[in-house]
């Protein structure tokens, strides 16, 4: 990380130079995270506070997105949700990378039965559409949050593994992995200190593009009622839930998806911001 | 000969996967805590009727006991029975099967109608308006939930406008066409993003290349050398990407087909979900697993066709 900040506030010429990218999708992150966190302060509704005399009300100033079926304010459930979303989309990456990067390096670098087994499960996960395999890990599990994240967890990790593996493949042959060895380095040392370091770039620029693929399953699972339970302001499950109501209220499903849209396009523009970075910084 | 090669070598690869896959499942019933023993007889039956329930079904064996009966059944076609329908999977499956797959047909063949305009149209005027409009416009879908985007083109088309149905697989294959047209829209939305994207940047590669000069210097009018040239060559990396968004399609048409309240795989195997049908969620999760194989290895085997470098190398 602290490479990347010096990227980031490379002095040149004696102005700072930022991507713009980064810096769009960092600013619409800390807006939202911000809106999530003061989500109390900002709304003084509760989002689960149900009023049936305002049940099904259009977008007005009181309530900028409506009122849902239950007369709940839908942009007050949407800026509660917002936490509920980032949390999964950032929990269910986590483990993916770290398990994924350490698979895949494991059997680039050692070859053989280790590398056997880590590629042979990699290409039984990818050949089952990821989200039939997902779906198929919550039916069994039962819904929930937790649930849900052991499901993306344990399927998401893969092309983390591909990514990692292929660049172990090409460093482990250059020279300063042979100098390592040389100088009498244990392998786990050469693995994890000299060559992963080198390896990991690709893995850190599919992560943002992962978080939104993370965020629109998880959204996935909550729509088909196998997510985060109710009536937990989830947006995939608020959008279920406005399903009902199309013809008479639009927004009950229409808001939480523009939020989910904003999310996307924040983790997309970081992403890419980030990919430019690490590219600039390989040459 | 070579080609023969290549195929055989393809496919043999592909069996060992398949036959991984089913293992996979198998164990993803077997490890995971849902019963379906207690499912069929509710959460309160007693402990001996479970257990009588597990030595029926031979789930007292060991565990490769019970894949050897797994894999025979499978082999010979009994799939188990519904719970909820108390009909044999099998006999349900070919019908279900018939709409994903139009579905995802569609969807594909729609992606492709609208994704090669629009990469033509951003590559011809590159770094300029049209082109950023594109590529702009092309990363909302990414961002956004897919079943989303379907409720907005249903408001919109099907209950505003009333253009198109809502909802139903309609009848004879224009009544499929019309009432899948949405569906397929809203599948094919991701796949058009990706292959936009693709196209677009083979399509500037390819202008690049000295035959598409030659071929200018020729005196070909433009438009031939587009598309007997250009798009031909530019098409060709991005062929393999069909395969692979194909089994995202697959996914995909788990939630659509709810969205549309469409007879499919996917809502089958929601429903099945929530029925507890543990049975028929263990087979779909295989049919779209091995459709997703076939559909891979078939795009694998068509593209030494198409490149003319492969057929020969």
């Amino acid at each position: 990380m602290g490479a990347l900040a010096q990227e980031v506030v490379r002095p040149s010429g004696g102005r700072l130079h930022l991507h713009p990218g980064l810096v769009l999708g960092g600013t619409m992150l800390v807006l939202l995270a911000g809106a999530a966190l003061l989500a109390p302060v900002l709304t003084p509704y509760d989002p689960n506070a149900q009023d049936f005399d305002l049940i099904l009300q259009a977008p007005s100033l009181a309530h900028p997105f409506g009122t849902d079926n239950f007369g709940r304010d839908v942009l007050t459930r949407v800026l509660y949700g917002a936490a509920i979303d980032l949390r999964i989309g950032i929990l269910a990456v986590l483990f993916p990378f770290v398990f994924g990067s350490l698979a895949g390096a494991a059997g680039g670098y050692s070859g053989g039965w280790v590398d056997t087994v880590v590629m042979r499960t990699v290409d039984v996960l990818t050949a089952v559409p990821f989200l039939v395999l997902v779906i198929a890990i919550v039916a069994f599990l039962g819904p929930g949050e937790v649930n849900v994240l052991l499901a993306i967890g344990g399927v998401g990790w893969v092309p983390y593994a591909r990514l990692v593996r292929g660049e172990v493949l090409r460093e482990k042959n250059l020279e300063y992995v042979a100098a390592a060895r040389a100088l009498g380095f244990r392998r786990g040392r050469i693995l994890l200190g000299h060559i992963l370091p080198n390896a990991i770039a690709p893995a850190v620029i599919f992560l943002a593009s992962d978080v939104v693929l993370v965020i629109l399953t998880a959204a996935s699972l909550g729509f088909l009622g196998l997510g985060v339970r109710p009536p937990a302001p989830e947006w995939g499950m608020m959008i279920a839930g406005g399903r009902e109501f199309l013809a008479n209220g639009w927004w009950v499903a229409a808001m939480p998806g523009f939020a989910c849209m904003y999310t996307g396009l924040a983790f997309i523009l970081l992403g890419d911001g980030i990919a430019d970075l690490l590219r600039v910084r390989g040459q | 000969m070579s080609l023969l090669n290549y195929a055989l070598r393809r496919t043999g690869q592909t069996l060992p996967v398949a036959l991984l896959v089913t293992v996979l499942i198998f164990l993803l019933v077997k490890l995971l805590p849902g019963d379906p023993a207690s499912a069929i007889l509710g959460d309160r039956a007693s402990d001996a009727a479970v257990r009588a329930l597990h030595r029926q079904w031979g789930m007292d064996r060991p565990l490769w006991q019970q894949y050897a009966t797994y894999m025979r059944n499978l082999v010979t076609g009994d799939l188990g029975e519904s719970l909820r329908f108390h009909t044999p999977v099998v006999d349900l499956l070919p019908r279900r099967a018939t709409v994903t797959l139009f579905l995802v047909l569609y969807s594909t063949a729609l992606s492709i109608l609208i994704a090669v305009p629009l990469a033509v149209g951003a590559a011809r005027h590159r770094d300029r308006w049209p082109d950023q409009l594109v590529r702009g416009v092309i990363t909302l879908p990414l961002a956004s939930p897919a079943f989303w985007i379907g409720i907005l083109l249903l408001i919109v088309f099907a209950l505003r406008l009333g253009w198109l149905p809502a909802s139903g697989y309609g009848a004879g294959f224009v009544g499929h066409m019309r009432h899948l047209f949405l569906p397929a829209l809203t599948l094919s939305n991701a796949f058009i993003a990706v292959l936009t994207r693709n196209l677009r940047s083979a399509l500037i590669d390819v202008q690049e290349t000295t035959f598409v000069d030659f071929a200018r210097a020729k005196g070909l009018d433009p438009g031939a050398v587009l598309f007997r040239h250009v798009l031909r060559a530019a098409l060709l990396p991005v062929v393999t990407l069909i395969g692979v968004r194909t089994s995202y399609a697959i996914g995909g048409s788990v939630v659509i087909e709810t969205v549309f309240a469409l007879p499919g795989l996917g809502s089958w195997m929601v429903d099945s979900i929530f029925a507890r049908d543990y049975m028929v969620v263990q087979t779909l999760t295989l049919a779209f697993a091995l459709g997703a194989i076939v559909i891979n290895l078939a795009t694998d085997l068509v593209y030494p066709l198409l490149d003319p470098r492969v057929r020969m190398g």
